[in-house]
């Protein structure tokens, strides 16, 4: 079975955003408006963060792309109280809208601030509204929402490989931010398959996750940016 | 500090909680008759027997059932394909005809209805997992009448229940979502 994860390379992302707006139209993410959005109501299941380093005039920014991280120790799901949020054999954080009481346990719980709270009945601005995804569903007032991972890009990814007769091959699912990406900064695939692309750039030496010292075990490993750009010493380069 | 104990809730008076007993099953009653859509009529008295009999599979009307997420109610030209002329002396076949001839479309009403909150597809059931019609529509090859009701009730326990006994993954996410 696999373990579904992703490999973001900080030396690679130039913060252009297109994997919020992917995220969004993909996952009818709603609009909010600009003076909720600035009392941090704002929903958006991936963010690009500006993290600065050093002191100006010497300052730089690296912009660092964060979806849910999806913990292979997730904090979200022992805190909920209804059990409408769990991990499945995948290693997905899911969570079931139709079931969450809208608590917000979880999203206080999330080291990481990747859950957010519906507290607006969800508004589209004119013309989205017919191009909402039909394979996801809009989340009603009261729920807590995230990041699935494209869950749904999944279950049609394995029917069309069933179709076809054959197994679900590394490129047939990935999610919408990964696929956008224009500069290729995003990986995304089994982290159990020794061979493929993300569990090799993991194994590198500029492979880190956030917040490590939790314990969460996070599937989301970011590469640092750096100067060095040598192989691990065993024949590969990351 | 005072915290608000049990004993502080205003008592309800014998009268309110029957009244409320009475108002909560009758909501949850309407709200049941809502699911089940049970005050409704087709727009043909179209007989299922007649037609599996006369050799149409369920294929052949519900179309999208091999090929996408919805089984679709057949659209009137559907209909035409056979009933173009009179095959028999029914008033309800000759529905089929005046419609057409008015340019209308046959309103047929989905009986068969899953919450909101639950992605269904036909397509992963029927042509990936080869499950036949009747595993969750019931005999309805067998009704001679448009049936009032779903002929099996299809609670997320049944599917549960079939998707353990074939060992297919049960993840919440793979419906609800």
């Amino acid at each position: 079975m696999p373990r579904w994860g992703m490999v973001i390379d900080l030396a690679k992302c130039t913060a252009c955003q297109a994997c919020v707006v992917a995220c969004q139209t993909e996952n009818n993410v709603p609009c909010v408006p600009p003076e909720q959005a600035a009392r941090g109501r704002i929903i958006s299941w991936i963010s690009v963060l500006p993290q600065l380093e050093g002191e100006y005039p010497r300052l730089t920014m690296r912009p660092t792309p964060l979806p849910c991280v999806h913990c292979d120790n997730p904090p979200c799901i022992r805190v909920c109280p209804v059990g409408a949020t769990g991990i499945n054999p995948e290693g997905v954080v899911r969570q079931i809208f139709a079931r969450c009481i809208g608590c917000r346990y979880c999203t206080n719980a999330c080291p990481y601030t990747r859950r957010m709270f519906n507290w607006y009945r969800p508004e589209f601005p004119g013309e989205f509204t017919e191009a909402l995804n039909p394979d996801v569903s809009v989340r009603p007032k009261g729920v807590v929402e995230k990041c699935t991972l494209c869950h749904h890009r999944l279950q049609k990814a394995r029917d069309q490989a069933r179709a076809q007769n054959r197994e679900l091959a590394e490129g047939d699912y990935i999610p919408a931010c990964v696929e956008i990406c224009p500069a290729g900064a995003m990986y995304f695939g089994d982290l159990d398959d020794p061979n493929s692309t993300v569990a090799t750039l993991a194994r590198g030496r500029r492979a880190f996750r956030l917040l490590e010292e939790l314990g969460t075990k996070p599937k989301v490993i970011y590469l640092a940016q750096g100067e060095w750009s040598g192989g691990d010493g065993q024949g590969a380069r990351t | 500090m005072k915290f608000p104990r049990l004993g502080s809730l205003p008592n309800l008076t014998p009268p309110a909680a029957v009244a409320g007993f009475i108002l909560f099953f009758a909501l949850g009653g309407t709200a049941f008759v809502e699911l089940q859509r049970s005050n409704f009529r087709q727009p043909i008295a179209f007989n299922h027997a007649k037609h599996v009999e006369n050799g149409v599979s369920c294929t052949d009307c519900h179309t999208g059932v091999e090929t996408q997420a919805q089984a679709t109610l057949p659209a009137i030209d559907t209909c035409l394909n056979c009933h173009q002329t009179a095959l028999t002396s029914s008033a309800e076949e000759a529905k089929i005809r005046s419609a057409a001839a008015a340019g209308k479309e046959l309103a047929w009403v989905q009986v068969t209805q899953l919450a909101p909150h639950v992605f269904f597809s036909h397509r992963r059931h029927v042509s990936v997992a080869h499950l036949a019609c009747t595993e969750c529509h019931g005999p309805i090859e067998k009704s001679t009448a448009p049936p009032q009701r779903p002929w099996r009730v299809l609670t997320m326990n049944a599917c549960i229940g079939c998707h353990q006994q074939h060992g297919v993954n049960a993840d919440c996410n793979d419906c609800h979502r």
